[in-house]
């Protein structure tokens, strides 16, 4: 349970919203702190843009609250938010769609259209100012929809699925604008299905699943709270020595065991006579012990350790809230 | 970013884009220009066909073997739309005119026996069956039997036209101040077509301005800025706008070609009565354009429009199903009752007021109660923009939307 701090930008406490027989959102509460990136995540249909629409007051919650900026009451203009579900003005030329979103936001005709032309300038669409819309790419159509949803300076950004659509050249952009965003002053809460990119941008995240917490926190404490500890992964490929014994399951499990190494272990077979172990450790743990007994035995062919990657800790967190079964059929229903 | 913030309603920006967006296409503005170009084209095209048809006249020969009447008929012929000839011996031999005929001399000819009046057929001869002509010619030879018939009984032409003499009918009003004027019943047909045809030019942008915004998956960016509400109010306040901006370019264009083509300042129209009407096209547009949005609201998408399409070509006629009542019987409990009725109220009420039918409480009333009707639409038609956001790509049905608006 997260209280609201001041230093909150947004706080939301117990929100619930049912629709029918099904409860979309479940007594969820957490909050973002003025100046982060907060990751927001969650498998499709775990309540994400219902709980997005309840902060922007599109609909209530049933119970419970959200504080805004130390109110209660939301301000959407101070907010920016760039829905999962987008569209803009096909017909409309560029500039002008931008100075109108401005103008939503409170901004004055001229205001809106001058941080408009500034916003394509940094994109590098300052050429496409007076294209229309259905004549650019969707990368392009892209940049237009996240410009128009931070031009005004919001206090708080919500970026829903941003980079879907996006080749590597334009997310790598975006990881870079978001950033430059937040050291500006705005807040931004974040969600999307790219893990390996919000690793990288987020500060905390917020893990949910049928609209309930499932995990919440910093990286490391989540990989700590999903491991148990044992944060760091090691793994090793493991193949016979000359005309040796072939690696075996138990040999390695014994020569880990005998070195004292802790957490999960996981030993696959990648093709015939190797073998794949995957251990994980607590972060600093000297593994030389266990390499040197596995080292008399076989050859080791690949050596690598890596922290658990939020990918990783999606996975286990989830699955560990629904289940194997129960992650299919959502998805598939999602 | 300097603080380039500005206090206006939240419905304005999305108003003005609106307006500006709809009325800044090339085919609004040529729908525009267009409509009273082709209206005063169509006005000037079919009269300089009539006048040239007048100064064509049908050429036709006529015999008759009745004696004194070959003067008689041209005289009769008050259309003068045909050029007689007179021809008798040979000429009036049906071979002679046939090949006359044929020969385009004449158009056709009238031979007229003797007992024409007591019931001989009068034969006619023409190229082919039932010409327009024929129905021309039948009244000045109807006129022609009559004074033969008159005469044979002893009656002359003035006699007859002191028989025929219309019995004269003075009206006095009870109330005075109930004398309509053609100037107050000409101004309210004018404003009632004026919004019907206002009400089906705007109908295709509204459906693109709501149905399509919400398939190009706008709305929701929009209504993370503002209010839903606000959205709706945006939209309609700027499609009253261009229905108006419609009404004043079409209806002025009207006056203008009505003062123009005939040199005559129109009847005059007294200020409450022009007022009330205004009131009525404005409120009454307003009431049908929240209607219609509340249903494309309901839409997910354009293809589905398709559906609803004839309801909304075939919903405003609804009310003048009943104009011949309120026509006929302008205070009947049926036309009173009707007029106050929102959705009858911006067709039948001018006619009444028209009628003097309408007192001034009367009509101040049921304006009132379409303002409240008109504002009861707009939140139905905000609350179904948001519920269709919530429904996730369903389309909303009435009961749903009601219990919706209740919350």
């Amino acid at each position: 349970m997260n209280a609201a701090t001041s230093s909150s930008v947004l706080a939301v406490h117990g929100i619930t919203k049912a629709f029918k027989d099904r409860i979309a959102v479940d007594a969820l509460s957490f909050d973002v702190r003025r100046g982060e990136i907060f990751g927001f995540l969650g498998p499709n249909g775990a309540g994400k843009t219902t709980c997005l629409r309840m902060i922007l007051g599109i609909t209530h919650p049933d119970s419970g609250t959200v504080t805004f900026d130390g109110g209660p009451t939301v301000d959407r203009r101070k907010i920016g938010y760039l829905p999962e579900e987008r569209g803009l003005f096909e017909d409309q030329k560029v500039i002008d769609t931008l100075g109108y979103l401005g103008e939503l936001r409170g901004l004055s005709t001229r205001a809106a259209r001058a941080a408009g032309m500034r916003w394509l300038e940094r994109l590098g669409l300052a050429d496409r100012a007076k294209s229309k819309l259905n004549e650019l790419s969707k990368g392009m159509q892209q940049k237009i929809q996240f410009a128009g949803a931070v031009l005004h300076g919001p206090t708080l950004a919500i970026l829903d699925e941003p980079f879907s659509g996006l080749d590597p050249l334009n997310q790598e952009l975006f990881l870079s604008v978001v950033r430059e965003l937040r050291d500006e002053g705005t807040t931004i809460l974040f969600s999307a299905h790219q893990l390996n990119l919000v690793e990288r941008l987020c500060d905390r995240f917020l893990m949910i699943a049928r609209g309930k917490e499932v995990l919440m926190g910093t990286l490391d404490s989540m990989r700590s709270t999903i491991t148990g500890g044992a944060s760091e992964t090691l793994v090793l490929e493991l193949a016979a020595r000359g005309n040796g014994a072939a690696p075996e399951a138990g040999a390695a499990r014994a020569a880990f065991d005998r070195a004292g190494v802790l957490g999960t272990l996981k030993v696959t077979s990648p093709g015939v006579g190797r073998l794949r172990v995957e251990a994980g450790l607590p972060p600093n743990h000297d593994v030389g012990p266990a390499l040197s007994i596995l080292g008399g035995a076989f050859a080791i062919t690949r050596i690598e350790t890596a922290p658990i990657s939020l990918h990783e800790i999606y996975l286990r967190a989830v699955r560990s809230a629904m289940g194997d079964d129960a992650l299919e059929e959502e998805a598939a229903r999602a | 970013m300097p603080d380039a913030r500005v206090n206006r309603p939240e419905w304005w920006p999305v108003a003005r884009f609106e307006f500006l967006r709809v009325v800044r296409r090339g085919d609004f503005l040529v729908s525009l220009v267009l409509m009273p170009l082709l209206s005063v084209g169509l006005s000037f095209g079919a009269g300089w066909i009539a006048n040239r048809a007048a100064n064509e006249p049908v050429k036709l020969a006529f015999s008759s073997a009745a004696p004194g009447i070959d003067a008689e008929l041209p005289a009769l012929d008050t259309l003068k739309t045909v050029q007689w000839t007179v021809v008798d011996g040979a000429q009036a031999e049906p071979a002679a005119l046939t090949a006359a005929i044929e020969a385009k001399t004449y158009d056709g000819a009238v031979l007229v026996p003797a007992g024409f009046a007591t019931g001989d057929s009068i034969r006619v001869l023409t190229k082919r069956s039932r010409p327009g002509w024929v129905r021309t010619v039948r009244e000045p030879l109807t006129e022609l039997a009559r004074l033969e018939r008159a005469r044979a009984v002893g009656v002359d032409a003035a006699g007859l036209t002191t028989i025929d003499a219309r019995v004269p009918i003075a009206e006095t009003l009870t109330r005075p101040e109930a004398k309509t004027s053609k100037g107050d019943m000409i101004a309210a047909l004018a404003l009632v077509i004026l919004l019907l045809i206002t009400i089906y030019a705007t109908a295709a942008y509204l459906a693109v301005g709501i149905t399509g915004e919400k398939q190009a998956r706008v709305t929701e960016v929009i209504v993370s800025a503002i209010r839903p509400q606000a959205w709706m109010d945006g939209k309609l306040i700027a499609f009253v706008g261009i229905g108006m901006l419609m009404a004043v370019i079409w209806g002025g264009s009207a006056l203008l070609f009505a003062v123009f083509s005939s040199w005559q300042l129109p009847p005059a129209v007294s200020p409450a009565s022009i007022a009330a009407y205004l009131l009525f096209l404005v409120f009454g547009f307003a009431f049908y354009v929240s209607m219609f949005a509340t249903i494309l609201a309901t839409i997910k998408d354009m293809q589905s429009t398709s559906r609803v399409q004839a309801y909304f070509y075939f919903i405003p006629v609804i009310p003048f199903i009943f104009i011949e009542t309120i026509l006929e019987k302008p205070e009947s409990m049926l036309a009173v009752v009707l007029s106050w009725i929102p959705f009858f109220a911006p067709m039948l009420m001018p006619a009444r007021i028209a009628l003097k039918a309408a007192p001034t409480w009367e009509w101040v009333g049921a304006l009132l109660l379409l303002i409240a009707a008109t504002h009861f639409m707009r939140i139905l038609a905000g609350t179904a923009i948001r519920v269709g956001m919530l429904m996730y790509g369903k389309e909303i049905n009435l009961p749903e939307l009601l219990r919706w608006a209740k919350e």
